[in-house]
């Protein structure tokens, strides 16, 4: 009896579709992402993952090419400075959104106004607190007025603004607008179940944009947040493409003969944020400067990067991406690894005996647990708390963890004020809280002479380092894996373009 | 038996009633409520102005009361990471634990019975001796191992069954094989013991002195009773299952209770783990009393001793 | 077990589970002296290496390292100090709870016995798991906090088995006798009553260490247990998921730890149940 159903169970196991999905054969595309999503709207969902399904639903007005940085019409298709404070941009006439309305200046206006206002909630107010009003010159003309000089208004227009339906966003309202979006990307919102979604291509996608005409016809989105459970997928072919994969499984999973895998480079920089302004403890060891230069001294960055990043990382020293305009590493300190000065600085600021801090971080925990031995070997106790990115991200801003070794991507925006414009400003991303710096990376924003904004920049990063208020630690590379049989670039700014992906 | 059925409802209620006042103060004592839904953009402004208008600066005792309140009506709050109503995350994802826990369970007892009535009718023999040593195996092995190494043979290596997500019923055996078979140990012995026991009895010799069939005797006398008191164990390991699922989920990926549970704790969303485990009290609570009502109801010296 | 090999705590189970858990215990014990490296001290140029059945293997480290370069016999070695150190002591907590309230529900009666069974009933119907995990999230993670927690929730069993002994021995003889000649309730329940349901007990005791031993590895598997860089078993399991698909050992090792202590402690208590069984 029980040997014959034995046999069929193996039968019928060998029998099942182990894949749901078809891949190649319907031209969809199953993809995994690691971060849950709490809305669609490109002006919340901020996060990484959140960006990438953010372009391809939505378009901005200008697009920038990611292998030349040049830019490329889409929604617009010429542009022009006016004056200091206003763009002026000529928008794409037939472009229609996903539910058949048609796009006019009105939604740019609609939807620039409605996110600069601080109420509205965008999370990066850096990205839409520079717009002062925006204007429609007529229905396929409209303007936007900067308060103050901003030299990087293209790229934030490039890169941070999507364009929303005005008629149908009010409509629906923010919220309802967040599950259930309407843009004029490649692709439109199909189903959504639980965590997982689909995304459909839009048919109606226009012409001669910088994006192209996407090929494939479909993408499942899976959320999977566990990585061993994600190169699992990709192992077993439950899955064609995901990335955030640890850098030593690449070269393993490259060798298979159905998996391509490879690191790509990235805007992105790690770095371990200090707590010297005393939000989590007001009587932090972190408020003594000596204290900050000492873990800067401490940890072995050139280790950890050779070992635990791969690739094309390396270590930076200050804090922004070397390649972004206004990033001159070249004024920051620089702290080489030497345990016993980070002894004797502790020693001089009163904490011989060491003490204990509380580190959150969410990237990899082998480089968290690297940190945290070499802290040790100088006398500091650290307690690792390793969260998902976003509440990561959250208990640094809400003030509860003492250090946070975490990483920005700065948008993918090559320019230094999505970077220390982020940090150095006040905000409850800044655990330095120095009134000088603020002030020096603000102005930085506003100036329009460029050997002006360098100099700014530069003695802001001089200070900073000086002050040891971060410990600026490395470049962070993506690991990507995916079925071989599929067309894919791994792009240098972290937004994987699926629109420009096609199967052999 | 109806008395005896009311002071464990009592009991049950005010089980019940403890649980949710101690998550519902630690909960709100660990980390302020307030903070949570203004979210990490706020200021300390906005959120004195959360605290005010959600009456977070009552009293605990009040603030408890008004949340029995909004449960009597069907609001469990909202999830502080997604907005979304607590409610209907729950019941998005009830069907899948439901079902995983359900599976397991009759594969518990597929796998436990037979090899329980098997065991007994040979005491001794080969065939108890394995089946023992499949229960001892079977208790000692962490299941969240189990389920690793299944997934490692069976979904890479062999690439038969699907690794993650609830999409088939394909996606569903390799969780239930690692949830069902960490309950099947203690079932199979119970079994066991009670068919041993049962066989023993004298109306079973009686049986076979006449000439029933083995057959008919195992059937039709010796099966019912041994099966008793396997009716609350299983009721019972329903309830660890609950518990089990946490990690069986986070495993597997599926999209269910005991994961979702699993990711409030580590994002801190303290209305949903309230919410859950509440909610799974409540169902853990129906259950051992469902087990004792059975109990009762269908062994009469149980009755016969309140 | 068979009863004919059940012979007076010379069964196999007691036999084979004892020596294993002895092992156990002796290595828990000597770890710092066993272990043949600091299983803190990281080396990040000896990452992943190999255990000695696969070519490439050092012999500095025969079970191989980890992704940061610990020596992984010398985890595993000091991770049998936590899971014993978490088994014994958390249910030298839950056993303090579980016989007193057992033993004096059993011995008073009447409503005591009442409001003690509800409390027992009330820890019943907890999701004993769940409870622990929320807990755990709330108040944050590490091993005092585990053992508190397993400990302040494993005690049913103890309550249960020694109210039903206590109960047994109220009425005996040697109970009556004893408090004719004066002895207080607490000289009876120390002197008379506790010594005589120890057997019992210690059946429960192995079962609970078990329970106890796998409910810390589920904890810190799912990252809500012991924190790193401390070398629980369950921790050790957890890290290694991301590399699992191609250095398997990383995880077939602790999971076999777990299963064989687990099995042992198993062994053990079912094997001195058997040898009372026998007795009686």
């Amino acid at each position: 009896m029980f040997g014959r159903s034995r046999h069929l169970l193996l039968a019928a196991a060998i029998a099942l579709p182990t894949a749901l999905h078809a891949g190649p054969a319907d031209n969809s595309l199953t993809i995994a992402l690691g971060e849950e999503l709490p809305g669609f709207d490109g002006y919340i969902s901020t996060s990484r993952d959140g960006v990438v399904v953010t372009r391809h639903l939505f378009d901005m007005l200008i697009y920038r090419n990611p292998e030349t940085f040049d830019y490329e019409p889409l929604l617009a298709t010429a542009w022009r400075r006016i004056d200091d404070l206003t763009w002026e941009f000529d928008l794409r006439p037939g472009v229609t959104f996903h539910n058949g309305d048609a796009f006019t200046a009105e939604d740019v206006v609609w939807t620039l106004t409605t996110y600069a206002d601080p109420a509205t909630g965008a999370r990066s107010q850096a990205a839409v607190s520079w717009i002062d009003r925006v204007e429609a010159v007529d229905e396929l003309t409209v303007r936007i007025v900067s308060k103050e000089p901003f030299p990087a208004a293209l790229e934030f227009v490039a890169g941070s603004l999507p364009i929303h339906p005005a008629a149908y966003a009010q409509e629906v309202g923010l919220e309802g607008f967040a599950q259930a979006p309407v843009g004029t990307g490649p692709y439109r919102l199909g189903e959504v179940r639980g965590g997982d979604f689909t995304l459909l291509r839009n048919e109606a996608y226009f012409e001669g944009g910088g994006k192209g005409t996407p090929a494939i016809d479909r993408i499942d989105v899976r959320l999977i947040p566990d990585t061993a459970t994600r190169i699992a997928e990709i192992l077993s072919g439950g899955v064609d493409w995901t990335w955030n994969v640890p850098a030593d499984q690449i070269p393993q999973l490259d060798g298979l003969p159905h998996v391509t895998a490879e690191l790509g480079t990235t805007m992105r920089t790690a770095m371990i944020l200090l707590d010297g302004a005393g939000r989590a403890n007001p009587d932090t060891p972190l408020a003594d400067v000596r204290v900050r230069q000492a873990i800067n001294h401490a940890i072995d960055r050139e280790g950890i990067v050779a070992a635990l990043v791969g690739g094309t990382g390396e270590v930076i020293h200050a804090p922004c991406y070397p390649l972004q305009f206004g990033c001159v590493s070249e004024a920051a300190v620089v702290y080489e690894f030497d345990p016993a000065r980070a002894r004797e600085l502790l020693a001089e600021a009163g904490h011989a005996d060491g003490f204990t801090l509380r580190m959150g971080s969410f990237r990899d925990r082998a480089r968290a647990e690297a940190v945290q031995a070499n802290l040790a070997a100088v006398g500091i106790r650290v307690e690792v708390e390793m969260l998902q990115a976003r509440a990561s991200f959250s208990s640094w801003r809400e003030g509860q963890i003492d250090m946070w070794y975490g990483d920005w991507g700065s948008f993918s925006i090559a320019d230094n004020s999505a970077a220390m414009g982020n940090f150095f400003d006040g905000s409850p991303n800044d655990g330095a809280l120095d009134e000088e710096i603020n002030a020096l990376v603000a102005e930085a924003a506003r100036i329009v002479d460029p050997d002006e904004r360098l100099a700014a920049y530069a003695e802001a990063i001089r200070l900073a380092t000086e002050r040891a208020h971060w410990v600026p630690m490395h470049t962070i590379v993506m690991g990507y894996a995916y079925n071989a049989g599929l067309n894919f670039a791994a792009p240098v700014d972290e937004v994987p373009r699926f629109f420009l992906s096609s199967w052999n | 038996m109806l008395s005896f059925l009311m002071r464990r409802l009592i009991l049950s209620v005010a089980v019940v009633s403890a649980i949710s006042v101690i998550t519902f103060v630690l909960s709100h004592v660990a980390i302020d409520p307030a903070a949570g839904i203004a979210g990490d953009s706020a200021t300390p402004a906005d959120i004195a102005l959360i605290r005010a208008q959600y009456g977070f600066d009552r009293p605990l005792a009040v603030q408890y009361l008004a949340y029995l309140g909004q449960i009597a009506q069907g609001d469990l709050g909202r999830s502080y990471l997604t907005r979304q109503p607590v409610a209907d995350m729950i019941l998005a994802r009830a069907p899948v634990t439901a079902t995983l826990a359900g599976l397991a369970i009759l594969l518990a007892l597929a796998l436990a019975v037979p090899l329980g009535v098997l065991a007994a009718l040979r005491p001794g023999s080969g065939v108890d001796r394995l089946a023992l040593a499949i229960a001892v195996t079977g208790q000692a092995i962490p299941n969240f191992w189990a389920g690793l190494l299944l997934i490692l043979l069976f979904g890479v290596t062999l690439g038969w069954l699907p690794i993650s997500g609830s999409a088939t019923w394909a996606h569903f055996v390799l969780p239930t094989i690692t949830l069902g078979t960490f309950a099947t140990p203690a079932l199979m012995r119970l079994v066991r013991a009670g068919m041993i026991e049962v066989l023993e009895a004298d109306y079973i010799r009686t049986a076979r002195a006449m000439g029933l069939r083995e057959r008919t005797i195992l059937f039709r006398f010796a099966l019912r009773p041994a099966i008793l008191p396997v009716i609350s164990l299983t009721a019972v390991q329903l309830g660890f299952m609950l518990g089990g699922s946490v990690v069986v989920e986070s495993v597997f990926a599926l999209q269910g209770l005991g994961y979702l549970a699993w990711q409030s704790m580590t994002r801190a969303d303290m209305p949903v783990i309230q919410a859950i485990v509440l909610m799974v009290s409540l169902i853990y609570v129906g259950l051992m009393l469902l087990a004792d009502a059975l109990n009762a109801a269908l062994d009469p010296r149980i009755r016969a001793a309140q | 077990m068979s009863a004919g090999a059940a012979r007076r705590g010379l069964n196999p189970g007691v036999a084979i589970g004892g020596t294993v858990v002895a092992v156990f215990v002796l290595v828990a014990l000597f770890a710092p002296l066993i272990a043949p490296h600091d299983p803190y001290a990281q080396n990040l140029m000896m990452r992943l290496k190999p255990p000695f059945w696969h070519e490439g293997w050092d012999p500095a480290h025969p079970l191989g390292t980890d992704q940061l370069g610990r020596d992984y016999l010398s985890r595993l070695i000091h991770g049998a100090r936590v899971s014993l150190i978490v088994g014994f002591a958390a249910v030298a907590i839950s056993a303090v709870i579980g016989i007193t309230l057992g033993v004096i529900a059993g011995y008073a009666g009447g409503w005591t016995d009442t409001f003690i069974s509800a409390v027992v009933t009330t820890r019943l119907s907890l999701p004993v798991v769940l409870v622990a995990l929320a807990v755990v999230a709330i108040v944050g993670g590490s091993l005092t906090v585990v053992v508190l927690v397993i400990g302040g929730l494993l005690w049913d069993q103890f309550a249960v088995v020694a109210r039903t002994a206590t109960q047994q021995l109220r009425n005996a003889e040697f109970v009556g006798a004893a408090r004719a000649m004066g002895a207080g309730h607490v000289h009876v329940l120390a002197r008379e009553i506790l010594p005589n349901i120890a057997a019992p007990l210690i059946v429960v005791a192995t079962v609970e260490i078990a329970n106890a031993v796998l409910i810390e590895a589920a904890l810190s598997f799912l990252g809500l247990g012991v924190q790193p860089p401390l070398p629980s078993w369950g921790l050790m399991l957890s890290e290694a998921r991301n590399f699992m698909f191609f250095n398997a050992w990383l995880i077939t090792l602790p999971g076999l730890c777990l299963f064989v202590l687990v099995l042992a402690v198993n062994l053990l208590g079912d094997g001195l149940r058997d040898a009372r069984g026998a007795r009686r």
